[in-house]
């Protein structure tokens, strides 16, 4: 019971046994007292503080944002080392038609886009990419 | 729910100092329920009264939520909370027994008040009641609540030699009340 002290002064087993027996039995039980303590001190901590952040929607966010953001990196951003062809006029990583049209339009050398017309069409026919 | 009996006193009471309401509500429940039956105890030893010790109970907790946020700076242990909540539930019991005896038209002493339970028949409780209230008070911090020598003297905020000093004299009374005597020596 009191290993770390010295034994000096301690009381005979039975009448320590006694001692607890006669306080321990008088236990008393009253929920009633439970609730009303328990409740005001939730009602005390409720008041003055936040409550607990429902964080599912935060546990999802990040992820979902993540997601999103590779999913961009895909579809805008090309590869690292790839090099763009100097005939991808209209920059959709490859060449063809869309290209001799986005070079007519910025009003180019008219050779310059027959050249790349003729190029296109001479490309392997799966949509002339190169 | 209460459901959490794994954690330390001092990991409940830093969360009834920081935590979010609800954890820190449970971690108070926590704590309410390990410590109930001492205080209960405690309380009913200074009043001989169920309502009056109950009454004790709902006043130390009270104190001891109070020591928390937002009322409070917070709660450092710095010994068992057994130490704590000894003086207040004491504190409590006298406050809440002198109430009823003012309302009575008396007021007793401290010292006529506090005693050992009574029960019918039992000669040992006798002996103890016989003990100063002083010398009674060390014996059942000892024996019956299990508090060591160190951890009474700072429940009473007394010097651990006079701890000792009054347990030594009353074990020294015990060996010679006719009662325990031969308890000592079977």
């Amino acid at each position: 019971m009191h290993d770390t002290e010295p034994q000096f002064e301690e009381l005979p087993d039975s009448l320590v046994a006694r001692l607890k027996s006669v306080e321990r039995s008088q236990a008393i039980l009253d929920p009633r007292t439970d609730s009303a303590i328990l409740d005001e001190a939730r009602r005390y901590f409720l008041a003055g503080r936040s409550r607990r952040v429902k964080k599912p929607a935060l546990r999802w966010a990040l992820p979902l944002a993540a997601a999103a953001a590779l999913l961009v990196a895909l579809l805008v951003v090309q590869p690292f080392g790839q090099k763009r062809s100097p005939d991808d006029v209209d920059g959709s990583g490859r060449v063809d038609i869309l290209d001799a049209f986005a070079l007519a339009r910025s009003q180019a050398d008219r050779d310059r886009v027959d050249a790349l017309a003729g190029r296109i069409v001479s490309l392997s026919p799966q949509r002339g990419e190169l | 729910m209460w459901r959490d009996e794994r954690r330390s006193d001092e990991q409940l009471v830093d969360v009834c100092n920081d935590g979010d309401a609800e954890a820190a509500a449970e971690a108070f429940e926590a704590l309410y329920r390990r410590h109930r039956d001492f205080v209960l105890r405690v309380a009913r030893r200074f009043t001989r009264d169920r309502d009056l010790a109950l009454d004790a109970l709902q006043e130390t907790f009270a104190y001891l939520l109070q020591k928390f946020p937002p009322a409070g700076p917070g709660l450092r242990l710095t010994a068992k909370l057994e130490t704590l909540l000894y003086p207040v539930a004491k504190n409590s019991a006298i406050t809440a027994l002198r109430k009823t005896r003012r309302l009575a038209g008396g007021d007793a002493e401290l010292d006529e008040m506090s005693g050992p339970p009574e029960v019918e028949g039992a000669p040992i409780d006798a002996a103890l009641a016989r003990l100063s209230p002083e010398r009674r008070e060390v014996v059942t911090l000892r024996f019956v609540d299990d508090l060591s020598l160190a951890e009474i003297a700072t429940a009473l905020e007394i010097p651990l030699g006079t701890v000792k000093s009054r347990l030594h004299l009353a074990i020294k009374d015990l060996r010679a009340d006719p009662e325990t005597r031969a308890l000592f020596d079977p």
